[in-house]
Protein backbone atom coordinates (compact mmCIF):
# COMPACT_ATOMS: atom_id res chain seq x y z
CA UNK A 1 0.00 0.00 0.00
CA UNK A 2 1.26 3.93 -1.05
CA UNK A 3 2.30 6.14 1.61
CA UNK A 4 -0.31 9.03 1.56
CA UNK A 5 1.17 11.82 0.38
CA UNK A 6 -2.22 13.88 -0.29
CA UNK A 7 -0.90 14.52 -3.67
CA UNK A 8 -3.66 11.89 -5.21
CA UNK A 9 -6.38 13.33 -2.98
CA UNK A 10 -8.66 15.40 -4.88
CA UNK A 11 -8.08 19.29 -4.64
CA UNK A 12 -10.66 20.88 -1.75
CA UNK A 13 -12.38 23.06 -4.40
CA UNK A 14 -13.68 19.83 -6.36
CA UNK A 15 -14.30 17.73 -3.25
CA UNK A 16 -16.48 20.83 -1.97
CA UNK A 17 -18.36 20.95 -5.12
CA UNK A 18 -18.77 16.92 -4.49
CA UNK A 19 -19.89 16.60 -1.43
CA UNK A 20 -22.27 20.04 -1.66
CA UNK A 21 -24.09 18.05 -4.74
CA UNK A 22 -24.34 15.23 -2.70
CA UNK A 23 -25.95 17.05 0.35
CA UNK A 24 -28.48 19.21 -2.04
CA UNK A 25 -29.71 16.26 -4.11
CA UNK A 26 -30.60 14.40 -1.13
CA UNK A 27 -32.25 17.58 0.26
CA UNK A 28 -34.20 18.24 -3.24
CA UNK A 29 -34.74 14.19 -3.46
CA UNK A 30 -35.91 13.28 -0.49
CA UNK A 31 -37.17 16.27 1.05
CA UNK A 32 -35.31 16.28 4.54
CA UNK A 33 -31.22 17.12 5.23
CA UNK A 34 -28.63 13.80 4.62
CA UNK A 35 -28.18 12.32 8.34
CA UNK A 36 -26.29 9.56 8.11
CA UNK A 37 -25.96 8.64 12.18
CA UNK A 38 -29.69 9.47 11.63
CA UNK A 39 -29.98 6.19 8.92
CA UNK A 40 -27.74 4.23 10.77
CA UNK A 41 -29.93 4.72 14.30
CA UNK A 42 -32.96 3.64 11.74
CA UNK A 43 -31.31 0.72 9.81
CA UNK A 44 -30.54 -0.74 13.19
CA UNK A 45 -33.80 -0.07 15.19
CA UNK A 46 -35.23 -3.19 13.66
CA UNK A 47 -37.70 -3.56 16.83
CA UNK A 48 -39.15 -0.38 16.31
CA UNK A 49 -39.37 -1.26 12.85
CA UNK A 50 -41.39 -4.41 13.19
CA UNK A 51 -43.45 -2.53 15.69
CA UNK A 52 -44.58 -0.12 13.44
CA UNK A 53 -45.45 -2.58 10.59
CA UNK A 54 -47.73 -4.16 13.33
CA UNK A 55 -49.61 -1.03 14.16
CA UNK A 56 -49.71 -0.32 10.33
CA UNK A 57 -51.64 -3.74 10.03
CA UNK A 58 -53.67 -3.05 12.70
CA UNK A 59 -55.13 0.95 10.77
CA UNK A 60 -56.29 -1.04 8.04
CA UNK A 61 -59.12 -0.53 9.18
CA UNK A 62 -58.85 2.96 7.71
CA UNK A 63 -58.00 0.67 4.42
CA UNK A 64 -61.40 -1.10 4.23
CA UNK A 65 -63.22 2.52 5.47
CA UNK A 66 -61.96 3.90 2.27
CA UNK A 67 -63.29 1.18 0.39
CA UNK A 68 -66.29 1.11 2.09
CA UNK A 69 -66.48 4.97 1.20
CA UNK A 70 -64.99 4.01 -2.56
CA UNK A 71 -68.01 1.47 -2.82
CA UNK A 72 -70.91 4.44 -1.55
CA UNK A 73 -69.46 6.96 -4.26
CA UNK A 74 -69.72 4.36 -7.48
CA UNK A 75 -73.66 3.13 -5.83
CA UNK A 76 -74.50 7.11 -6.01
CA UNK A 77 -72.84 7.22 -8.98
CA UNK A 78 -74.96 4.67 -10.71
CA UNK A 79 -78.34 6.30 -8.97
CA UNK A 80 -77.68 9.53 -11.26
CA UNK A 81 -76.21 11.44 -7.65
CA UNK A 82 -73.08 13.45 -8.17
CA UNK A 83 -70.32 12.56 -5.83
CA UNK A 84 -68.10 15.78 -6.81
CA UNK A 85 -70.79 17.90 -5.28
CA UNK A 86 -69.86 16.64 -2.10
CA UNK A 87 -66.82 18.15 -0.52
CA UNK A 88 -63.39 17.26 -1.02
CA UNK A 89 -61.79 14.98 1.67
CA UNK A 90 -57.44 15.59 2.42
CA UNK A 91 -56.55 12.16 3.23
CA UNK A 92 -55.16 12.25 6.89
CA UNK A 93 -51.85 10.38 6.09
CA UNK A 94 -49.33 11.41 4.28
CA UNK A 95 -48.29 8.08 2.74
CA UNK A 96 -45.40 9.55 0.89
CA UNK A 97 -43.53 11.97 3.73
CA UNK A 98 -42.32 8.62 5.21
CA UNK A 99 -38.79 7.53 4.58
CA UNK A 100 -39.50 3.45 4.02
CA UNK A 101 -37.36 1.81 6.89
CA UNK A 102 -35.07 0.33 3.90
CA UNK A 103 -33.90 3.25 2.22
CA UNK A 104 -31.60 3.38 5.48
CA UNK A 105 -29.87 0.23 4.86
CA UNK A 106 -29.33 1.00 0.90
CA UNK A 107 -27.87 4.29 1.33
CA UNK A 108 -25.06 2.82 4.34
CA UNK A 109 -24.74 -0.40 1.19
CA UNK A 110 -24.20 2.06 -0.80
CA UNK A 111 -21.65 4.06 1.12
CA UNK A 112 -19.79 0.46 1.39
CA UNK A 113 -19.97 0.29 -2.30
CA UNK A 114 -18.75 3.17 -3.07
CA UNK A 115 -15.68 2.89 -0.88
CA UNK A 116 -15.24 -0.32 -2.69
CA UNK A 117 -15.60 1.42 -6.12
CA UNK A 118 -13.07 4.42 -5.23
CA UNK A 119 -10.38 1.21 -3.80
CA UNK A 120 -11.13 -0.88 -7.01
CA UNK A 121 -10.57 1.97 -9.49
CA UNK A 122 -7.63 3.87 -7.69
CA UNK A 123 -6.00 2.15 -5.06
CA UNK A 124 -3.48 4.21 -4.12
CA UNK A 125 -5.98 7.34 -3.23
CA UNK A 126 -8.16 6.23 -0.27
CA UNK A 127 -7.42 4.22 3.04
CA UNK A 128 -3.54 4.77 3.02
CA UNK A 129 -3.02 5.61 6.56
CA UNK A 130 -3.79 2.48 9.27
CA UNK A 131 -5.03 3.59 12.14
CA UNK A 132 -2.10 1.63 13.51
CA UNK A 133 0.22 4.42 12.60
CA UNK A 134 -0.74 6.17 15.64
CA UNK A 135 -1.88 4.07 18.10
CA UNK A 136 0.32 1.02 17.18
CA UNK A 137 -0.91 -2.29 15.62
CA UNK A 138 -2.28 -5.48 18.00
CA UNK A 139 -4.39 -4.82 20.76
CA UNK A 140 -3.51 -0.88 21.70
CA UNK A 141 -4.74 -0.13 18.40
CA UNK A 142 -8.26 -2.44 18.11
CA UNK A 143 -9.35 -1.02 21.41
CA UNK A 144 -8.39 2.82 19.85
CA UNK A 145 -10.88 1.60 16.73
CA UNK A 146 -13.82 0.08 19.34
CA UNK A 147 -13.46 2.56 21.59
CA UNK A 148 -13.38 5.64 18.99
CA UNK A 149 -17.04 3.60 17.36
CA UNK A 150 -19.15 3.71 20.57
CA UNK A 151 -18.05 6.70 21.31
CA UNK A 152 -18.92 7.82 17.68
CA UNK A 153 -22.12 6.15 17.92
CA UNK A 154 -22.88 7.29 21.27
CA UNK A 155 -21.82 10.96 20.51
CA UNK A 156 -23.83 11.25 17.40
CA UNK A 157 -27.09 10.21 19.00
CA UNK A 158 -26.70 12.63 22.12
CA UNK A 159 -26.17 15.48 19.73
CA UNK A 160 -28.64 14.51 17.17
CA UNK A 161 -26.48 14.14 14.41
CA UNK A 162 -23.03 14.07 12.96
CA UNK A 163 -20.67 15.70 10.21
CA UNK A 164 -23.64 15.15 7.47
CA UNK A 165 -26.18 16.33 9.25
CA UNK A 166 -25.40 19.04 11.66
CA UNK A 167 -22.19 19.58 10.05
CA UNK A 168 -23.25 20.12 6.33
CA UNK A 169 -26.84 20.66 6.87
CA UNK A 170 -27.38 22.41 9.68
CA UNK A 171 -24.64 24.86 9.33
CA UNK A 172 -24.93 25.60 5.98
CA UNK A 173 -28.12 27.18 7.10
CA UNK A 174 -26.32 28.84 10.03
CA UNK A 175 -28.86 27.26 12.17
CA UNK A 176 -27.54 27.89 15.65
CA UNK A 177 -27.45 24.13 17.23
CA UNK A 178 -25.94 22.61 14.28
CA UNK A 179 -23.17 25.54 14.56
CA UNK A 180 -22.89 24.70 18.23
CA UNK A 181 -22.23 20.85 17.92
CA UNK A 182 -19.73 20.92 14.42
CA UNK A 183 -17.51 23.66 17.02
CA UNK A 184 -17.36 20.67 19.46
CA UNK A 185 -17.29 18.14 17.03
CA UNK A 186 -13.61 19.75 15.97
CA UNK A 187 -12.81 20.67 19.84
CA UNK A 188 -13.06 17.11 21.29
CA UNK A 189 -11.18 15.45 17.91
CA UNK A 190 -8.76 18.39 18.19
CA UNK A 191 -8.34 17.93 22.23
CA UNK A 192 -7.69 14.08 21.90
CA UNK A 193 -5.15 14.66 18.83
CA UNK A 194 -3.40 17.27 21.00
CA UNK A 195 -3.34 15.10 23.95
CA UNK A 196 -2.05 11.81 21.81
CA UNK A 197 0.77 13.85 20.32
CA UNK A 198 1.74 14.86 23.73
CA UNK A 199 1.86 11.77 25.32
CA UNK B 1 -60.12 4.06 -6.05
CA UNK B 2 -59.56 3.21 -2.18
CA UNK B 3 -56.39 5.15 -1.26
CA UNK B 4 -53.79 3.11 0.35
CA UNK B 5 -49.68 3.25 0.98
CA UNK B 6 -48.15 4.39 -1.94
CA UNK B 7 -45.04 2.05 -2.75
CA UNK B 8 -42.29 3.87 -4.51
CA UNK B 9 -38.82 2.65 -5.29
CA UNK B 10 -37.62 5.93 -6.11
CA UNK B 11 -36.34 7.57 -2.56
CA UNK B 12 -34.62 3.99 -2.61
CA UNK B 13 -33.04 4.48 -5.88
CA UNK B 14 -31.60 8.00 -4.66
CA UNK B 15 -30.84 6.48 -1.20
CA UNK B 16 -28.95 3.99 -3.63
CA UNK B 17 -27.19 6.47 -5.88
CA UNK B 18 -26.39 8.90 -3.57
CA UNK B 19 -24.59 6.44 -0.84
CA UNK B 20 -22.64 5.12 -3.72
CA UNK B 21 -21.98 8.85 -4.81
CA UNK B 22 -21.31 9.91 -0.87
CA UNK B 23 -18.78 6.71 -0.11
CA UNK B 24 -16.76 7.54 -3.75
CA UNK B 25 -16.04 11.41 -3.11
CA UNK B 26 -15.30 10.62 0.56
CA UNK B 27 -12.45 8.42 -0.75
CA UNK B 28 -11.22 10.68 -3.04
CA UNK B 29 -11.33 13.50 -1.27
CA UNK B 30 -9.00 11.60 1.56
CA UNK B 31 -11.58 11.86 4.49
CA UNK B 32 -11.34 8.15 4.73
CA UNK B 33 -7.90 7.94 5.56
CA UNK B 34 -6.45 8.46 8.88
CA UNK B 35 -3.28 10.08 8.44
CA UNK B 36 -5.49 13.27 6.53
CA UNK B 37 -7.99 13.24 9.85
CA UNK B 38 -4.96 13.22 12.04
CA UNK B 39 -3.61 16.00 10.42
CA UNK B 40 -6.94 18.05 9.90
CA UNK B 41 -7.66 17.65 14.11
CA UNK B 42 -3.62 18.30 14.69
CA UNK B 43 -4.27 21.63 12.35
CA UNK B 44 -1.15 20.37 10.60
CA UNK B 45 -3.20 20.36 7.12
CA UNK B 46 -6.43 23.02 6.34
CA UNK B 47 -7.13 20.72 3.33
CA UNK B 48 -10.32 18.81 4.94
CA UNK B 49 -11.31 22.09 6.90
CA UNK B 50 -11.30 23.72 3.18
CA UNK B 51 -13.10 21.16 1.71
CA UNK B 52 -15.87 21.29 4.49
CA UNK B 53 -16.01 24.72 4.59
CA UNK B 54 -16.39 24.93 0.61
CA UNK B 55 -19.18 22.24 0.85
CA UNK B 56 -20.98 24.83 3.41
CA UNK B 57 -21.08 27.53 0.92
CA UNK B 58 -21.86 24.72 -2.23
CA UNK B 59 -24.75 23.35 -0.11
CA UNK B 60 -26.02 26.92 1.21
CA UNK B 61 -25.71 28.21 -2.72
CA UNK B 62 -27.77 25.59 -4.10
CA UNK B 63 -30.66 25.14 -1.58
CA UNK B 64 -30.92 28.46 -1.99
CA UNK B 65 -31.31 27.72 -5.86
CA UNK B 66 -33.43 25.23 -5.05
CA UNK B 67 -35.79 27.54 -2.84
CA UNK B 68 -35.02 25.00 -0.06
CA UNK B 69 -32.72 27.35 2.07
CA UNK B 70 -35.39 27.46 4.62
CA UNK B 71 -36.20 24.53 7.52
CA UNK B 72 -37.32 24.22 10.60
CA UNK B 73 -34.42 25.15 13.15
CA UNK B 74 -32.88 21.58 15.24
CA UNK B 75 -33.87 22.39 18.94
CA UNK B 76 -31.60 23.48 21.66
CA UNK B 77 -30.97 21.19 24.28
CA UNK B 78 -27.39 20.07 26.18
CA UNK B 79 -26.52 17.03 24.26
CA UNK B 80 -25.07 18.85 21.37
CA UNK B 81 -22.20 20.20 23.33
CA UNK B 82 -21.71 16.95 25.63
CA UNK B 83 -22.45 14.69 22.48
CA UNK B 84 -20.51 17.28 20.52
CA UNK B 85 -17.28 16.41 22.36
CA UNK B 86 -18.17 12.88 22.21
CA UNK B 87 -18.46 12.19 19.03
CA UNK B 88 -15.46 14.14 18.17
CA UNK B 89 -13.02 12.80 20.67
CA UNK B 90 -14.19 9.38 18.90
CA UNK B 91 -13.83 10.43 15.82
CA UNK B 92 -10.36 11.23 16.42
CA UNK B 93 -9.41 8.16 17.54
CA UNK B 94 -10.80 5.74 14.96
CA UNK B 95 -10.22 8.24 12.50
CA UNK B 96 -13.77 8.13 11.27
CA UNK B 97 -17.17 10.13 11.52
CA UNK B 98 -20.36 7.51 10.76
CA UNK B 99 -20.12 7.54 6.65
CA UNK B 100 -16.39 6.66 7.00
CA UNK B 101 -16.47 3.53 9.06
CA UNK B 102 -18.97 2.40 6.46
CA UNK B 103 -16.60 3.91 3.45
CA UNK B 104 -13.78 2.14 4.94
CA UNK B 105 -15.01 -1.18 5.33
CA UNK B 106 -16.08 -1.23 1.39
CA UNK B 107 -12.07 -0.55 1.04
CA UNK B 108 -11.24 -3.35 2.74
CA UNK B 109 -10.21 -2.17 5.97
CA UNK B 110 -11.02 -5.65 7.84
CA UNK B 111 -10.06 -3.58 11.47
CA UNK B 112 -12.85 -1.00 10.98
CA UNK B 113 -15.11 -3.68 11.93
CA UNK B 114 -14.02 -2.79 15.56
CA UNK B 115 -15.27 0.37 15.25
CA UNK B 116 -18.68 -0.53 12.85
CA UNK B 117 -19.42 -2.81 15.97
CA UNK B 118 -18.64 0.43 19.02
CA UNK B 119 -21.02 2.20 16.46
CA UNK B 120 -23.71 0.13 16.78
CA UNK B 121 -23.36 -0.70 20.11
CA UNK B 122 -22.91 2.87 21.29
CA UNK B 123 -25.42 4.35 19.10
CA UNK B 124 -28.39 1.51 20.51
CA UNK B 125 -26.70 2.23 23.84
CA UNK B 126 -27.81 5.98 23.79
CA UNK B 127 -31.35 4.73 23.95
CA UNK B 128 -32.10 3.67 27.20
CA UNK B 129 -29.56 5.49 28.48
CA UNK B 130 -31.28 9.12 27.49
CA UNK B 131 -34.78 7.60 28.52
CA UNK B 132 -33.28 6.90 31.82
CA UNK B 133 -30.71 9.83 32.83
CA UNK B 134 -31.41 12.71 30.54
CA UNK B 135 -35.14 15.09 30.14
CA UNK B 136 -34.43 16.97 27.22
CA UNK B 137 -35.86 16.22 24.03
CA UNK B 138 -32.90 15.31 21.60
CA UNK B 139 -34.91 16.30 18.07
CA UNK B 140 -31.86 14.84 15.80
CA UNK B 141 -31.36 15.75 11.76
CA UNK B 142 -32.68 12.95 10.12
Amino acid sequence: MKVADGAAHWPWWLGALWLGAVVVAYRVAIGRDLGVSGLIRRALDLRGELARRRAENWSSADAMERALVAATLEEMRAAGFDPDDLPAEQPAVQFESRLPWSAAPVFLLGLIGGGAVAELAAPSIGWTTAVSSLWGSGWCGSLALLIGGLLVGFGTRMAGGCTSGHGLGGCSRLDRSSLVATACFFAGGIAVTWLAGRS
Amino acid sequence: VAGGAIVSHRPLAWHGALGLMLGFGLNRIGFSDFGEVNRMFALADVRLIATFAGALVVVAAGLALAGRWRAPAHPWHPGLIAGGLIFGAGWALCGACPSIALVRLGEGDLPILWTLLGLAVGTCLYGPVHRRWFRWDPGSCE
